[in-house]
């Protein structure tokens, strides 16, 4: 497991650095977000960038045929899984940790033109990074049950499905007001966050068991890495729901 | 001679191919060649053997133990190269080094820095921009690095230039200087079995349709060349395949100075290549109007 850290802290590393220019000039978006002290234009821009971050750490390996080289280690499948769930939160954490950190040296470096993190802006952050790590643990059973080209397929119809059937049950802004909704609850209600907490922990708990059992019996990924031209094909195959043969 | 491996009536079936009880031993301080065209299994059984794919039936034994139930710590004794490796395309000989260094007990980083020296491996470029040579050249150091005592070697030699091949080849005959270590490694390239190969194994979609130690494959083996005769007389019954032209029969038969006593006049017996085996071992041949029943080679899964 701890091999298997330090792999994807290779990776990554390698991989923020080759995004480095790009990141750079996205935490002074951060830091020039923080300028009016809007709480709401604060928090966005603190969710994108650790969704950015979630984003590139949780797909590195899905991009390319690597799976034969992994499981060829000596390491089991089950710690594969799991890697690949710690390093997604700790990539999230990352993505959170970076823009706060920054946006602190930039609020000390320059007190009166730099405001600091709302207390307002930080939780919004926080029930952002709540929702993160919602989809990551439901984006992650689709790639060990299905391989990472329907997976991702089957997860971008999930969203889609949800959101339609959201539309279709609520209306137009009736999705939109609900979800505001949710989050100025949780923010009012400290039981209620709570226990949205620990229900998005047990589905935590629950989605890496099933990857790690789903994936047990997967028969191999690889060879069908997550490309624009293999989700084109999968979308075209109409998606049988079965695990990918290579 | 101890096996490091050993594999027992292993089935893998999907969609309309199936690697059919295929029994292989592999003995230490030997190398092995796993030859068949593409499509025959060779990639197959290889991931089986690894663990990457469970079996449908059979046993695996690496090292004297059950390769199913003790995979993850018996791997840390087995290099592996994948035809075409892929690794992670961003990173640098290095990183990949410092990676898979990581999870292995017996990692020789001085190996390691040998290797990368010996095969020139660029140290600044990434992965994704090495050539085809190039990145089998890291895949095997990477495989060499850790003392594996087994190393399996799915087509190391493809798409390598003469030279490479040649330096991947000797490395090879390095690594079973010491005898208690082994090498699996499938080609359908002849030539480079012909070089370094003790023992050869030959796979026909998905049938093992012989094995054993290369010279006495060959030396249990002939060649015929004929006239269309060649098939009236008893020698048709020990044939497994051959070939028709226009100048007459080529024919691959089991046996040699028996053979000699069926030989009709003026037909010729040599002795095959490895090249030969593949070549002609269950090869059809068109059927001939001047033959009684129509001829085929057979292909027996079992040997």
């Amino acid at each position: 497991m701890l091999a298997l850290m330090r792999t994807a802290w290779i990776i990554n590393r390698r991989l923020l650095l080759q995004f480095s220019p790009w990141l750079l000039v996205y935490l002074g978006v951060v830091v020039f977000g923080q300028c009016d002290g809007d709480s709401l234009k604060m928090s966005l821009s603190l969710t994108f960038f650790a969704t950015l971050i979630t984003v590139i750490v949780t797909l590195q390996g899905l991009l390319l045929p690597v799976e034969d080289f992994i499981l060829s280690l000596p390491i089991s499948r089950a710690q594969v899984v799991g890697a690949k769930y710690l390093s997604s939160l700790l990539g999230m954490a990352a993505g959170f940790a970076l823009p706060l950190l920054t946006g602190l040296l930039a609020h000390l470096l320059a007190p009166s033109h730099v405001h600091a993190f709302s207390a307002e802006a930080l939780s919004i952050g926080g029930l952002a990074a709540l929702g993160l790590a919602f989809g990551v643990f439901l984006f992650l059973p689709f790639i060990y049950q299905f391989g990472p080209t329907r997976g991702f397929t089957c997860f971008s119809l999930t969203l889609v499905a949800a959101f339609a059937a959201c539309l279709a049950w609520k209306g137009r802004w009736g999705c939109t007001k609900a979800l505001l909704d949710f989050g100025s609850h949780m923010l009012e209600s400290r039981p209620f966050a709570f226990t949205v907490i620990a229900g998005v922990s047990v589905f935590g708990v629950l989605s890496l068991l099933f990857s790690i059992w789903t994936y047990r019996h997967m028969v191999a990924i690889g060879g069908h890495p997550l490309s624009f031209s293999n989700i084109r094909s999968a979308l075209a195959r109409s998606v049988s729901l079965r695990p990918q043969k290579f | 001679m101890t096996n490091l491996l050993e594999i027992r009536n292993l089935t893998k079936s999907f969609g309309t191919f199936a690697l059919q009880r295929v029994d292989l031993d592999v003995p230490a301080g030997t190398i092995t060649g796993l030859v068949g065209a593409n499509g025959a299994g060779k990639s197959t059984l290889i991931k089986l053997v690894l663990g990457l794919l469970p079996p449908d039936g059979g046993e695996v034994n690496l090292f004297g133990q059950d390769a199913l139930k003790h995979g993850q710590a018996l791997r840390q004794r087995i290099g592996f190269v994948q035809e075409s490796p892929t690794l992670y395309a961003h990173l640098r000989v290095p990183e990949l080094g410092r990676m898979v260094a990581s999870f292995y007990n017996a990692w020789n980083e001085a190996t390691w820095r040998r290797l990368c020296g010996l095969f020139e491996l660029p140290l600044k470029t990434p992965f994704s921009k090495l050539s085809q040579g190039t990145r089998m050249k890291t895949a095997l150091a990477l495989a060499l690095s850790h003392e594996a005592d087994l190393l399996l070697l799915d087509e190391p030699t493809s798409g390598l230039d003469p030279l490479v091949r040649r330096e991947v080849l000797d490395l090879l005959l390095e690594v079973i200087q010491d005898e208690g270590k082994a090498v699996l490694f499938s080609t359908h390239i002849t030539s480079d079995l012909d070089r370094v190969a003790d023992h050869v194994a030959i796979l026909k979609s998905g049938c093992l349709v012989m094995a054993g130690a290369k010279d006495e494959l060959l030396d249990a083996w002939s060649l015929v060349k004929g006239g269309e005769d060649l098939l009236a007389g008893p020698l048709r019954d020990r044939c497994r395949g051959g070939q028709r032209s226009d100048v007459g029969l080529t024919l691959l038969c089991e046996g040699t100075e028996v053979l000699e006593k069926m030989l009709p006049p003026g037909a010729l017996l040599e002795r095959p290549s490895l090249e030969d085996l593949v070549y002609f071992h269950g090869r059809e041949m068109s059927i001939h109007p001047s033959q009684g029943t129509p001829w085929q080679g057979e292909v027996p899964c079992s040997l």
